[in-house]
């Protein structure tokens, strides 16, 4: 989490600007579920008067209602009123109309009642109290003596509901002062329509500039680790190397990067969006504290199931997976040993085995996928259930008016909302979990200090040949308990051909990667020229080094960028090394020649010619020091022969020192110097025929390959 | 959002669905049950949110009239309404489950199913098959193949069924509530799907591009990790970072863009919901004013056009899964319908006489032999030679002569192009594979071990053999001893990351594998030079005692190793250059006498 944190944070603003466009984005979304309300209720209901206090009055109907006050309330109400004569012309809420009676005009002071005195507590019980009378058809104008006691009866228990009944007579009372409230209702219903639309015209808005931002971003910060990733792994030494396994980095490099860039983005959008959303449905929920328990109770039943799930199912997870590996482990058994099965009619045997696990993997498949089913249908009757109670609970509240049908309606979408948003949440906590597997893995190759560093004071090797020295160098792989090589002394000098046999894991190859420093000597100390090899810059070291390796490796491209592989080679030293590493024919042969094409991992040329291509990498340039890590095997004899011939002509000439490891008497018998290894330790060195008397090893690998007679 | 993949298109669609429904067959009464109660459960939902509706009605009806001091709520009714949706609901989710299990039963099935037909299938496939094949090809057809086909099978139809019902139920709704807000929602839906049209067009280059510039990249880091050695020694490393780095700017590129479109098409059509949302309120309202519909169905109408999105969009997204998932299916079916092994003959002749003991001598005749693995390219091309009962047969030659195939034709893994095989003078094809196979035994230079103790390892060469049988075997075998000082002894488990067991005493046990099956006729692969020099005398000396009065077909790697054979053949290129014993071989001064002087030959 740390990780992505301090790459987030070059980003800090855009970061900030997505959780306030996210911000807005909330709010928008959950602004429309209101408007919606108000449309139904105040829109429809209430012929879209939101008013109690009446803007505009009949004078005759002001009689009726005065006449339900006292004297001080009475003098309050007309010292808020401004009498109009019959036929003016007048505007009542953006309205024109020329006014068919006398009528009583609210002042505009009024309309913001901070100032002045609020009416509606005054107004409202005569105004219900009017609208009552007239509902049960009394005509109260023609009356001297109000029928209080009645009226007082009839609004028993309506108490709670008399501001919305002040708000119905209201839409009456308009209609007698000359106002359409046709028209005051359709034009409220349609700017709250209009004003839906923009907001989410906004919403859209915000939405996709915080989609850009947020897709740039994490596509950013993943180019941004995914480089540093490479340029960690690229400065590793072969020691760092061992420590992963190279499959394990090619893993984090790739796959885990590709993790971390879906989980920021998915930080960005949705673990923004889910709390912002969920606390604001949870502020406007709450203003029903009546019902919100409801949703506790939702999400109540939502855990249960939940943590249900994660007791039974998610160990089953790994079963699965377990069973999936065998499964698979099976299958590659069959594969690769399809020929021994055959040969040892095993075949219904294994057949037998693969059906085991393959039953198992169905009992344990089919209870999992019982299990987890149950998840879907259960928040499906949660969310259906939710809506239910919300309208049965909400009933009670809006038969005392605590509520409104509109506010029920957008309760139910918020309560959606909030239900999601906490789901989403939930899973979350499920699924970082993983993410940040890949976030550990990758952080742990950044946090990888590298062993094999330049020294702060770096010396400068001579440019001319020098000697190659080992002195008492023991080594062991870093953590292991067993040394792989010890006291190896030995030197090489210029024009020499120094060779090394052993059988495997005899440690030959491990003394050629000490060489360039891919290991750094854990006893003893190698030099070149008289200076201690950890003492140069790495960079100077390798470019006295011609290298090839064990295993001939080929990078996609042509035959020339594996030949040239970055390095500035002029066309004379190209041809030459072609031709030493007897790879005329592989380029003669193709229609291309140099520029024919080489697939990754060179699975477009045989073995042999791998092997040559790749010495005539190590050969193109002139190096002060070869060293050929047993790459002359793969070759048959006669090339081998000619190779070694050619290189011995390139040697006379340069003077370098040439290293071979190899397995095969042949190619080393004439070398200057043959050390013989046996596990780590030098067991002979001299000539072959001096070995062949004194060195019982050497004897053992020479007999099984040549006759007595013949090596005599 | 996950980035979207692009659905692989299937190339046989109906041949493969016509394949794949043949294992769906034995399942459906079960699925038509399970479908109509989907569709049941579907149409019980549908109505929930219309009951709503009306109970809000009544709702409004009933505050309205209690403000005219007519009346009130009618809680008793509302009461009534409530408890009859809840008890739809619950149903329909009981349904929804039950309908689910069964799906998950019949999915499970079939894949277990599809399973074991590969397994067998792979027994019955001739080895030629494999050699075009990578086994983690295969192997992603048994598991991610079959996990494609068995999450989708029955849930894609299902699902499929379900929003189409989902989409014909609910526009039955709405046109019930007003056919004007029908038509009106209608105008924006296609005009939601016109603009996820658009924009899957738009971000389809994208998404290209990104896996391509993905695949690039993941390349090169594959290739640089897996040459560190060199990327060091020949100081690449700035070269290679600067080729990563134009790279990742590609891909940067194409992986914000296909994000942002994928990203951005959700509130664009969520824009559209709204104004679809907005205009429902507006035009109900109206309706609502003017009698033409009740406050309820707007609120019953909202939640339908809100249903109607789901399916319409789903329906789209399940398409691009069927296609994969028949892509997925096409891919198992290719393996399912390989040619198989040519059947044995019909009336194989008995390796066994009348007490049931093998009555094979052990002579092997080739004549005018001729294969390649391709027909095109014959490697060889006419080889005849007869070997007596208990001659030792060296096979020599330079690496890719041949020297494998020519035992692999013995064994009839591959069937011959022309010429025959006679073991015991009878064609080698009269025999049933399992009793040909029988009488040979074989090591091989890559000693296959399966994951199971040692024990279990060597049994595998005769499963009735006791214990007794198999120590001894192991003795004949010189692996005893070294079994012995392993801690668990015989039952030491052999798998992938057992240490302490090398690659040489690994070809050791199969020699004792060998040994416990006690063939006639034997085929040994040499050791290779990755066995230390005392294990490789142990693998000499077993060897020779194993061939001890059998025919013997050794593939030789090193040439001092064989001239005690009784017969030499020496391969080039795929043809038998020469026979003969060494001393004679030596005397022709042909390929042979090249061959084993270059070796000794001064540079």
């Amino acid at each position: 989490m740390k990780l992505i944190l301090k790459y987030l944070k070059p980003y800090a603003l855009i970061v900030l600007a997505i959780v306030a466009l996210t911000f807005i984005q909330v709010q928008t979304e959950l602004t429309l579920p209101d408007y919606m309300s108000r449309i139904v209720t105040e829109g429809i209901q209430y012929g879209g008067i939101t008013e109690e206090v009446p803007l505009a009055v009949t004078a005759k109907d002001m009689d009726i209602i005065l006449g339900f006050m006292n004297e001080n309330d009475r003098n309050t109400v007309l010292a808020a009123y401004y009498p109009v004569t019959k036929g003016t012309k007048g505007k009542i809420d953006k309205q024109e109309v020329v006014f068919q009676e006398d009528v009583y005009l609210l002042s505009q002071d009024y309309l913001f009642p901070a100032d002045v005195p609020d009416l509606t507590e005054i107004m409202r019980k005569p105004l219900v109290y009017a609208y009552l009378a007239e509902q049960n058809g009394m005509d109260l104008s023609k009356e001297t003596d109000l029928p209080i006691g009645e009226l007082e009866e009839k609004a028993k228990g309506l108490e709670d509901n008399f501001g919305s009944m002040a708000k119905l007579y209201n839409s009456a009372l308009y209609a007698r002062v000359g106002l359409s409230t046709q028209k005051i209702q359709s034009s409220y219903i349609l700017s709250s329509g209009m004003i839906m639309l923009g907001i989410a015209a906004i919403g859209v808005a915000v939405q996709m500039l915080s989609t850009y931002l947020s897709a740039r971003t994490s596509a950013k910060i993943a180019a941004q680790m995914r480089r540093d990733i490479f340029e960690k792994v690229e400065s590793f030494s072969s020691s760092e190397f061992s420590r992963f396994s190279t499959s394990s980095l090619i893993t984090r490099s790739g796959n885990d990067i590709t993790k971390v860039q879906q989980l920021i983005q998915l930080m960005l959008r949705m673990m923004l969006m889910s709390p912002i959303m969920g606390i604001t449905a949870v502020i406007k929920v709450t203003r029903y504290p009546g019902i919100s328990w409801l949703l506790i109770v939702a999400i109540g039943v939502i855990v249960c199931a939940m943590i249900v799930l994660a007791v039974f199912a998610v160990p089953k997870f790994e079963v699965i997976q377990k069973l999936t590996d065998r499964i698979n482990a099976i299958m590659r058994e069959f594969l690769d040993g399809i020929l021994v099965i055959r040969a040892f009619n095993a075949q219904k045997r294994e057949e037998q085995k693969f059906d085991e696990i393959n039953s198992e993997f169905r009992r344990t498949d089919r209870f999992v996928s019982m299990v987890m089913n149950i998840m879907g249908p259960v928040m499906t009757l949660v969310m259906n259930g939710l809506t239910v109670a919300i309208t049965w609970f909400s009933a009670r509240l809006i038969d005392i008016d605590a509520m409104t049908i509109g506010e029920m309606m957008a309760f139910s979408q918020y309560a959606i909302h909030v239900v999601m948003s906490f789901m989403f949440v939930t899973v979350m906590f499920f699924m970082i979990p993983r993410s940040l597997v890949s976030v550990r893995r990758i952080k742990e190759v950044l946090d990888t200090k590298n062993t094999i560093l330049d020294p702060e004071n770096v010396k400068t090797l001579p440019a001319e040949n020098g000697t190659l020295e080992f002195e008492h160098v023991g080594f062991r792989y870093p953590g292991a308990e067993e040394s792989v090589l010890e006291d190896i002394s030995f030197t090489a000098r210029p024009g020499e051909t120094v060779a090394f046999i052993g059988s495997t894991g005899s440690g030959k190859s491990t003394i050629m990667k000490l060489i360039p420093r891919l290991f750094d000597v854990s006893k003893g100390k190698i030099s070149y020229c008289g200076l201690d090899v950890r003492e140069v810059a790495q960079e100077q070291l390798h470019d006295k080094i011609g290298f090839a390796s064990q295993k001939a490796i080929l990078f996609s491209g042509d035959i020339l960028s594996n030949i040239v592989f970055g390095r500035d080679i002029p066309e004379e030293d190209l041809q030459r090394a072609v031709r030493i590493s007897q790879s005329e024919n592989i380029v003669s042969e193709k229609e291309e020649g140099l520029h024919a094409p080489i697939t990754q991992g060179g699975t477009n040329v045989s073995g042999g010619q791998k092997q040559r291509l790749s010495i005539a990498r190590a050969l193109a340039q002139d190096k002060n020091i070869y060293i050929f890590d047993d790459c002359f095997s793969a070759l048959d004899y006669e090339t081998d022969k000619k190779l070694r011939s050619a290189l011995n002509e390139l040697i006379q000439k340069t003077k370098a020192t040439v290293l071979i490891v190899a397995q095969r008497i042949a190619t080393i018998r004439n070398a200057d110097k043959i050390i013989v290894l046996d596990d780590g330790k030098i067991v002979g060195e001299g000539k072959h025929e001096d070995l062949l008397k004194n060195c019982k090893v050497y004897q053992q690998i020479a007999y099984s390959q040549l006759s007595k007679e013949e090596l005599a | 959002m996950p980035p979207m993949r692009l659905a692989e298109k299937p190339k046989h669609f109906k041949a493969t669905l016509k394949q794949l429904s043949a294992y769906v067959r034995p399942y459906y009464g079960r699925i038509l049950l399970s479908l109509v109660l989907m569709v049941t459960s579907t149409v019980m939902c549908i109505y929930g949110p219309r009951l709503i509706g009306n109970v809000t009605t009544l709702l409004s009806q009933g505050i309205l009239a209690k403000y005219k001091g007519e009346g009130g709520i009618d809680f008793v009714r509302i009461g009534e309404l409530i408890t009859f949706i809840l008890i739809i609901y619950s149903i329909s989710a009981l349904i929804d489950y039950v309908v689910n299990i069964l799906h998950i039963l019949v999915a499970v099935d079939i894949s277990y199913r599809l399973r074991e037909d590969i397994s067998q299938k792979i027994n019955r496939l001739p080895l030629k098959y494999f050699d075009g094949q990578s086994h983690g090809d295969v192997l992603s057809r048994v598991t991610n193949d079959v996990d494609n086909i068995s999450n989708n099978l029955t849930s894609t139809v299902s699902q499929v069924l379900n929003s189409m019902v989902n989409i014909v139920g609910v526009l039955a709704m709405m046109i019930l509530i007003s056919f004007k807000l029908t038509v009106i929602s209608l105008i924006v839906l296609p005009l939601s799907g016109i603009i996820a049209a658009l924009m899957v067009k738009k971000s389809q280059k994208h998404f290209s591009d990104h896996s391509k510039y993905l695949g690039k990249i993941n390349g090169h880091i594959e290739e640089m990790y897996s040459g560190h050695l060199l990327v060091k020694t020949y100081n690449y490393e700035n070269k290679s970072i600067e080729k990563f780095d134009e790279i990742n700017k590609d891909l940067y590129q194409a992986a914000y863009k296909s994000q942002f479109y994928s990203g951005v098409m959700h509130p664009l059509t969520g824009f559209l919901q709204n104004v679809g949302y907005v205009a429902v309120c507006l035009v109900g309202g109206f309706e609502v004013i003017n009698g033409n519909m009740l406050i309820g169905d707007i609120q019953s109408f909202t939640t339908y056009v809100r249903r109607l999105q789901h399916p319409i969009s789903s329906i789209a997204q399940l398409m691009n899964t069927i296609q994969t998932m028949i892509a997925a299916a096409e891919r198992v079916f290719d393996l399912l319908n390989e040619k198989e092994e040519e059947a044995d003959s019909s009336e194989p002749v008995s390796i066994y006489d009348e007490d049931g003991n093998m009555k094979i001598e052990g002579n092997v005749t080739f004549e005018n032999v001729r294969f390649g693995y391709d027909p095109d390219k014959i490697i060889i091309n006419d080889f005849s030679m007869f070997v007596a009962p208990g001659k030792d047969v060296a096979i020599v030659g330079p690496t890719g002569a041949g020297k494998t195939t020519l035992v692999k034709l013995l064994m009839r893994f591959y069937e011959l192009n022309g010429g025959a095989i006679y073991v015991d003078y009878r064609n080698i094809r009269d025999y049933a594979r399992e009793d040909l196979r029988s009488i040979f035994g074989m090591v091989l230079q890559d000693a296959w071990l399966f994951d199971g103790t040692i024990r279990e390892n060597i049994r595998f060469g005769k499963p009735d053999a006791s214990d007794e049988e198999i120590y001894e075997a192991c003795r004949l075998a010189h692996v005893d001893r070294f079994i012995k000082t392993l801690e668990n002894g015989y039952d030491t488990v052999i798998s992938e990351d057992t240490s302490g067991i090398s690659q040489g005493q690994k070809q050791l046990l199969t020699i004792a594998r060998a040994f416990l099956k006690n063939p006639k006729i034997l085929i040994l692969d040499e050791a290779t030079s990755s066995v230390d020099t005392r294990t490789e005398q142990l693998i000499q000396d077993s060897m020779e005692e194993l061939r001890k009065g059998r025919t013997a077909f050794t593939i030789a790697h090193r040439l001092s190793t064989i001239r005690n054979a009784d017969i030499i053949i020496v391969l080039d290129k795929g043809d038998v250059v020469e026979v003969g014993d060494h001393a004679q071989l030596m005397e022709k001064k042909g390929f042979y006498y090249k061959l084993y002087n270059a070796q000794f030959e001064q540079v």
